[in-house]
């Protein structure tokens, strides 16, 4: 039954999603599928999923219903929601049923896959790295992701995370498959340093907007060419010392997402436990789920060439002066 | 019969989403102006600069695992 007029709980609209969406799919006569829900490890953590199957196929559709619900909540009509996965079932049904070999077959084979590896950067503790080959960069992870290009467009982009069982079909050890990453990273997604302000003009038209550097501060948005997964930048060889240049000395690292560090040079004003209040604000409030990287800002110090936490950075500074 | 599991991983699917909330509220609470940065994003970004909403979303969301 519709439990119209009032806003359900997540189990009591993850069911009904559920119903709708199967009574739908047969109003619609589309048959062979089955749905059925599942929590799955995603970078960013468990996440709650719809996964509608095609047949015996191995690959299937995942929705998101954390989003979906967040969605409906703000509003979002319950018959919309059904209407658009259906929509997107049905869309995908021949992709699936055509393209499931060629995915298949492109990778499993390193041959194809070396020239689309990537860095990913990803919260240290994700759940994939129970199973991925990973390397710590103070509390988050670098992974490497596989770019499915058959499986991308404009609207976004198929990865896939490589597994250890992955790479030992490759037949290549960890220090190969991250030399290669690197080596597509860096070649096919250069840093992009751009100033907060600037793309805040090219998002926004209004000269209202505040900017940092109206007070002063000096904020750069440090990402790679395409801006996807561009927080992976940061483990890229030159990056800490290009920084440094374009800044114009040391700086606080901001993890504001998956795709992109803002960098604040370091004027003697800023204190880590206030940029940390900040970020987590605006992770908690504004960031999609999936796309945190951290709660915490990092600073490097370009003379000594150090980086590392905030916190750790101001504690040592305060013991500095205190000895003094 | 397990490697097949293990061999052909799911792809993610990672839709492109506006990042224009995300540095709108980092410019305003940068410059000291935090009080008004989330309403103020919500309203502009969401009509500005390419943040989608459900209905989009859905329509991306395929192969996502």
């Amino acid at each position: 039954m519709r439990k119209e007029g009032k806003i359900m709980d997540f189990e009591a609209f993850k069911n009904e999603l559920m119903e709708l969406v199967t009574q739908e799919l047969d109003n619609r006569s589309i048959e062979n599928i089955s749905l059925k829900f599942n929590t799955i490890n995603s970078p960013d953590g468990m996440t709650d999923r719809l996964i509608a199957t095609v047949g015996d196929s191995k690959m299937s559709m995942a929705f998101r219903l954390k989003e979906i619900f967040t969605d409906y909540e703000n509003g979002v009509d319950m018959d919309r929601c059904v209407d658009r996965i259906c929509n997107t079932i049905k869309e995908n049904i021949s992709v699936i049923e055509t393209k499931e070999g060629d995915v298949k077959a492109f990778i499993t084979d390193y041959d194809q896959v070396k020239n689309y590896t990537f860095f990913r950067l990803v919260p240290g503790d994700s759940p994939v790295l129970k199973e991925a080959p990973h390397r710590k960069i103070q509390d988050m992870a670098l992974v490497v992701s596989v770019h499915l290009v058959n499986f991308s467009d404009e609207n976004g982009k198929s990865v896939v995370v490589v597994t250890k069982p992955l790479m030992e079909m490759y037949g290549v050890d960890e220090n190969q498959l991250f030399a290669d990453a690197e080596k597509n990273s860096v070649a096919k997604e250069p840093i992009v340093f751009t100033p907060l302000v600037d793309m805040i003009k090219n998002l926004i038209e209004n000269d209202e907007i505040p900017s940092p550097e109206d007070v002063g501060i000096v904020t750069y948005i440090a990402t790679n060419k395409t801006g996807f997964h561009g927080a992976a930048v940061a483990a890229y060889p030159e990056f800490l010392d290009q920084a440094a240049e374009t800044v114009g000395g040391s700086f606080f690292m901001l993890p504001s997402s998956v795709h992109e560090f803002i960098l604040i040079k370091d004027d003697g004003r800023q204190k880590a436990k206030d940029l940390n209040k900040m970020i987590r604000n605006v992770n908690e409030t504004v960031l999609e789920p999936r796309d945190f990287l951290s709660n915490q800002c990092y600073h490097y110090d370009a003379k000594t060439k150090v980086l590392e936490t905030g916190v750790k950075y101001d504690k040592d500074k305060e013991k500095k002066a205190g000895a003094r | 019969m397990g490697s097949d599991v293990i061999t052909m991983p799911k792809p993610e699917w990672i839709p492109n989403k506006g990042s224009g909330a995300r540095f709108l509220a980092y410019s305003y609470a940068l410059s000291g102006k935090e009080g008004s940065a989330l309403t103020s994003s919500e309203d502009k970004v969401k009509s500005g600069s390419g943040l989608t909403g459900l209905m989009e979303e859905l329509k991306k969301t395929k192969l996502d695992v």
